[in-house]
């Protein structure tokens, strides 16, 4: 009984916190956990009826009905916090816990939130780490499926699920992953930047190294890739790793269509990557440095429409490309009911009096339309930061060098992403992830 | 990474230098050059379309110098924008340029590189000033003199099209020469062709008239839609034309032996020829037209159809280097004409 | 192991990247005639030096040239890697100067020529310090992606105003083999020794399939070809001899009317670029790579910047284009030492080495 003690005084100003005894005949047992995670009356009455059926009362037939623990008060913290419902018969000091009925804190399970698809599966992962290791189970069913969890922190608990494909993984791979998840024990992680920071990954890079999905199928084709499968308790998405160039193009999805069309379709993310990338570039390199690729009456007519525009193209082309980026920024933070508003006042209104007032040229707010469009239909959401980011790289290089400039910008580029490799693991791969 | 932020910053500061970069707005786009010849000085003149949203039109500039690019630095000087040659498209001289000898203009138009190789080059039968002033005065865009030349615009094959490069490899090359056309400023169009020139190393030696232009396109392998009058009794349309030679020695002459394969439409008759009069008409026709220019090729020494390629197998180096003064001269051109009438038109045939 | 798939094309690649500016100038300069004679000669003499050096090398398996060279008496080692690196040097000095000055004439005629010098070698410079070998190898891939379809295009499309009577005479009848005796041929030379020492770095990183390696210059060959026809077919041969860049100009000279961009020379002036900087990152590599594992274990970004600092200086001290001509004249004599030398050297050595394992194997 003096174990309980100890864990009501550590309680005691929590107003959460239950203790509250059944009678049994003439037995008692103490009932004890957190009302905030535990659904309190129907756990109780769960555990109080089987035991009333079954008269005459028998410790055996207390502890079979859950797991019985060290009777230390260390270890019933621990559990309580992990939201189980804890029994100890009063007698004996028998102490067990009992998976009880929980609260419901998680969405059930519904449509992805960032990502799109038009053919696979829309279940999406949520928050509840069961549930989406559930939802992975469900979608690859395999006895080599292996799943190990981590608990790590020292101040705050948080679960850490790895879940990788025996056969196809790369042991590599598997070990180095491993070693450092098992040396996290002791730090937090429940954000992907502790994440990042517990797997060594470089601070400042472009690139991140992992990739974040919604979507439960392409979590169950990375495993098939040997690719590992990560899940935060309380984060709703899966994190893979490590990320190749292909997650920048293809998506599961596209396997669901024919194969003709999912090849043009991931060309086409291409040329919107590349186009994103270029376009601005090229409007500047041509303005302002090198005219004479233009035939003459396209020259002609950019010539005109800027005829006015009172500074060089570099600055004419930042200046609008700052707005745009402000209104994507705006979008995101702006509830859904307003969104369209800013996008009216920022796209039609705007960019029509930006060109009645001879601020920039109507070629440029085609070019930036086209790439704003563009941008988009790169897969996933951190990939299209980095195009929208290095395309600012291209912009000064061809205001200083022309066309030139852009070539030296994309070989720049080529050459920082072949340089890229995580945990080993060269970025510039289509599928299968090996070692350099 | 940090090479990326070093990279971005130093681009910033270097934003400020740019280089003199002139944005397209603030440069010159001349369409048109005219350079015009006497006593060793230049005058060229510039044919610049209007950069106006409300109005079109072209200007024109013109100033003398010593050399071409002496009058092209005198404009750009006094313009309120930089003048920037590379969309150049057409290249005007006057006929005493011409007379003269355009390989030294040509040479430095090829060294400047500010200028494409494949600008049209054009004689003017005039004096320059007033070939500009009416293009000046008649309100276009400013740009027929660039789509008179443009093959998928206003040219016509009775037009020769002879870009620079071309008189470039004219002037060095031992077996090809170029025909410039001749143009000047028309009566009621703004253009009006009045021939063409033979050139001959870059010096003009010699006329065609339009005509024969025309079946120097033909023998030159330009595919072209054009119209040509059969004596009295038909019109035809040359639909399509193929030229196939073989050069051959015989007692130290150089033959060639040419079959000429035209395929037409007949487009107009008079009376009521049969095909086979057509034919034999067309064949008369071409064969003479042929023999009169090549009289003319002959007298002048300039190879314009190339004539000497056939024959590259058969000479050593030098040897072909004396092909214009020596060979050409002596060259015996059998023509064979063989016409192929595809359709008569909606009528049959009679 | 990075496959051999990416050897070949990085092979391939650099080589294009070093073909169609000075080397059609130098062929065309060599000789007045059947200027495929000189190419052949010289396409055949760099696959029998690439075959010796290739077979040196396998007898070695996975070393590479500098890790069977240090393990050598220090003379032989000097005698070889010594001129290969005073090559590599002399060859990213002259890549570098020429290139920039392509690129001022061409579309940068009012930027300093130090600042595109400085692009020309910073951007190889960060390639070899962000990287390793096999970034630079991934490289290969990514850019032959990009810029292979423009690169390619522009070719083909380079065909439009050929005269095909300008290659007679095929055969010429005398005077045939006088291009050997020019000094212009061997200055031509170089578009064949620039790459072929890179193979030897790679053994330790990647495989190098001599199958591959042939096949891959199957594709150089028409490459070569074209790079000297296409101008004297447009131009002929007396007119071609006249200019400076003479595939450029007959790129200049195309007309493609449904283009929006009216100078296609620029593309392809841009995929050249992109594989001429790909090849200097190579070179500075193999450079960094041979001090490093040779002579001094000194950090590698040091080498790097040490290596950049010294070209970049030469290069600022060549005035003029002639001292350019002058400097590739004068590296003839070291362009055929290492490519005579090297590869009997290396093969000599895998023979020797064979015979020994051998004889080890049999005495077991």
């Amino acid at each position: 009984m003096f174990t309980l003690d100890a864990v009501k005084v550590h309680f005691s100003t929590n107003p959460d916190f239950v203790l509250s005894r059944i009678h049994i005949g003439d037995e008692v047992i103490s009932v004890t956990g957190l009302k905030s995670l535990i659904n309190f009356p129907q756990s109780v009455h769960l555990l109080r009826e089987p035991l009333l059926a079954l008269e005459p009362f028998t410790v055996q037939k207390l502890v079979e009905m859950g797991q019985e623990l060290p009777a230390s008060s260390d270890r019933i913290i621990d559990e309580i916090l992990n939201g189980m419902l804890i029994a100890v018969h009063d007698a004996t000091d028998v102490c067990i816990s009992i998976i009880p009925v929980p609260q419901s804190l998680s969405r059930s399970i519904s449509n992805p939130l960032t990502e799109n698809n038009v053919r696979g599966s829309s279940s999406a992962f949520n928050e509840d780490i069961d549930t989406n290791l559930g939802l992975l189970r469900k979608h690859v069913n395999s006895s080599e499926l292996q799943i190990n969890h981590y608990s790590c922190g020292s101040m705050t608990k948080n679960t850490v699920t790895l879940c990788f494909l025996n056969q196809s993984i790369d042991p590599n791979l598997l070990h180095s992953i491993t070693q450092l998840l098992e040396s996290g024990a002791n730090s937090d992680l429940s954000t992907l930047k502790d994440l990042s920071k517990l797997f060594k990954f470089p601070l400042l890079t472009l690139v991140s190294s992992y990739l974040v999905s919604e979507l439960p199928q392409t979590a169950s084709r990375a495993l098939k890739d040997g690719k590992v499968v990560i899940f935060i308790e309380r984060l709703p998405f899966a994190i893979i790793l490590p990320s190749l160039i292909s997650d920048m193009f293809m998506t599961e999805d596209d396997l669901n269509h024919p194969m003709i069309y999912s090849v043009l379709l991931r060309s086409l993310r291409v040329i919107g990557a590349l186009m994103t990338l270029m376009a601005p570039g090229l409007y500047v390199a041509i303005v302002s440095v090198n005219p004479d690729v233009l035939r003459f009456e396209l020259a002609h007519t950019i010539a005109i429409s800027r005829l006015d525009v009172p500074y060089p193209a570099i600055i004419e082309a930042l200046l609008l490309l700052l707005i745009l980026e402000l209104i994507m920024e705006a979008i995101i933070r702006l509830p859904s009911s307003i969104g369209p508003t800013v996008t009216m006042v920022g796209g039609i209104v705007l960019g029509e009096a930006v060109v009645q007032a001879k601020l920039v040229s109507s070629l440029l707010i085609i070019v930036l339309a086209a790439v704003t469009i563009a941008n988009a239909t790169v897969v996933g959401f951190q990939n299209s930061y980095l195009i929208r980011l290095l395309k600012y790289l291209l912009l000064f290089l061809s205001a200083l060098f022309g066309v030139t400039g852009l070539l030296a910008g994309i070989v720049i580029i080529c050459a920082y992403l072949s340089s890229l490799t995580t945990l080993g693991v060269p970025y510039l791969q289509l599928k299968q992830p090996k070692g350099e | 990474m940090k090479p990326i932020l070093v990279a971005a910053a130093l681009s910033l500061l270097l934003l400020t230098g740019c280089w003199d970069n002139k944005d397209i707005n603030h440069r010159a786009l001349p369409i048109a050059m005219g350079i015009g010849y006497k006593n060793g000085d230049y005058t060229v003149y510039l044919d610049i379309p209007k950069v106006s949203a409300s109005e079109k039109g072209i200007e024109v500039y013109s100033e003398h110098g010593k050399s071409i690019n002496e009058a092209i630095d005198l404009i750009s000087m006094n313009l309120e924008s930089q003048v920037d040659l590379l969309h150049l498209k057409v290249i005007v001289v006057d006929k005493p340029f011409a007379l003269h000898g355009l390989e030294e203009g040509i040479a430095s138009i090829i060294r400047s590189r500010y200028i494409a190789p494949k600008t049209v080059f054009v004689i003017c039968d005039q004096p320059l000033d007033r070939f500009f002033k009416r293009i000046d005065d008649s309100s276009n865009d400013g740009k027929s003199i660039y789509d008179f030349f443009q093959k998928d615009a206003g040219w016509s094959p009775q037009i020769a099209f002879t870009q620079v490069w071309k008189i470039f490899r004219s002037v060095h090359s031992y077996t090809n020469d170029v025909v410039l056309p001749i143009i000047k400023a028309g009566d009621t169009t703004i253009l009006e062709s009045t021939g063409s020139a033979i050139m001959k190393n870059g010096v003009m030696v010699g006329r065609l008239t339009n005509e024969q232009t025309l079946l120097y396109n033909v023998f030159n392998g330009d595919n072209l839609m054009g119209k040509i009058e059969v004596m009295n009794h038909a019109t035809v349309q040359i639909v399509s034309n193929r030229l196939r030679c073989r050069g051959r020695f015989q007692q130290g002459k150089p033959i060639l032996k040419s079959t000429l394969y035209l395929k037409v439409i007949i487009v107009d008759t008079t009376g009521n020829p049969s095909t086979e009069k057509i034919k034999t008409e067309l064949k008369i026709l071409v064969t003479d037209r042929f023999n009169e220019i090549f009289k003319i090729v002959r007298r002048d020494k300039a190879d314009i159809f190339g004539l000497g390629q056939h024959f590259r197998d058969d000479f050593s180096r030098k040897e072909l280097s004396q092909w214009r003064e020596k060979y050409l001269p002596q060259l015996q051109i059998e023509l064979d004409v063989k016409t192929v009438v595809r359709n008569t038109g909606n009528l049959k045939s009679p | 192991m990075t496959n051999s798939f990416n050897v070949t094309l990085a092979y391939i690649i650099t080589h294009i990247g070093l073909i169609f500016f000075i080397y059609p100038t130098d062929v065309i300069e060599s000789t007045s005639q059947s200027h495929w004679m000189p190419v052949v000669t010289a396409f055949i003499f760099h696959l029998v030096i690439v075959f010796t050096y290739l077979k040196g090398l396998s007898y070695f398996e996975g070393r590479n040239l500098v890790m069977i060279m240090t393990n050598r008496h220090p003379l032989l080692a000097w005698l070889t890697l010594l001129p290969v690196l005073l090559y590599l040097l002399d060859v990213i000095i002259l890549m570098v100067r020429a290139n920039a000055e392509i690129i001022s004439i061409v579309c940068l005629a009012n930027t300093p020529l130090w600042m595109l010098m400085l692009l020309m070698l910073l951007i190889p410079g960060y390639m070899v310090i962000r990287g390793n070998v096999k970034s630079l190898l991934r490289l290969a891939l990514l850019i032959s992606f990009l810029f292979a379809l423009p690169c390619l295009f522009v070719i083909s499309a380079s065909f439009q105003n050929i005269d095909w009577r300008y290659v007679l005479p095929l055969i010429p009848r005398r005077e045939a083999f006088n291009y050997l005796a020019h000094p212009s041929f061997y200055k031509s030379l170089f578009a064949f020794t620039g790459v072929f020492l890179l193979l030897g770095y790679f053994p330790s990183f990647a495989k190098v399939k001599m199958k591959s390696i042939f096949l891959g210059g199957l594709v150089l060959l028409p490459m070569y070809l074209i790079s000297v026809y296409v101008p004297i077919l447009t131009l002929g041969e007396e007119t071609a001899l006249q200019l400076q860049y003479p595939y450029i100009f007959a790129v200049d000279t195309l007309e493609i009317d449904w283009l929006m961009f009216d100078r296609v020379t620029v593309f392809l002036l841009m995929s050249l670029i992109a594989f001429g900087l790909l090849f200097i990152g190579f070179t500075i590599w193999q450079i960094m790579y041979t001090i490093k594992y040779s002579f001094k274990k000194w950090n590698s970004t040091l080498i790097v910047l040490i290596v950049l600092l010294i070209v970049y200086t030469v290069c600022l001290c060549i005035p003029d284009w002639q001292l350019v001509d002058q400097f590739l004249q004068w590296n003839t004599f070291l362009r055929i030492y290492i490519s005579i030398v090297t590869p009997s050297i290396i093969f000599v050595l895998g023979l020797i080495h064979h015979s020994k394992v051998n004889r080890e194997l049999n005495s077991i």
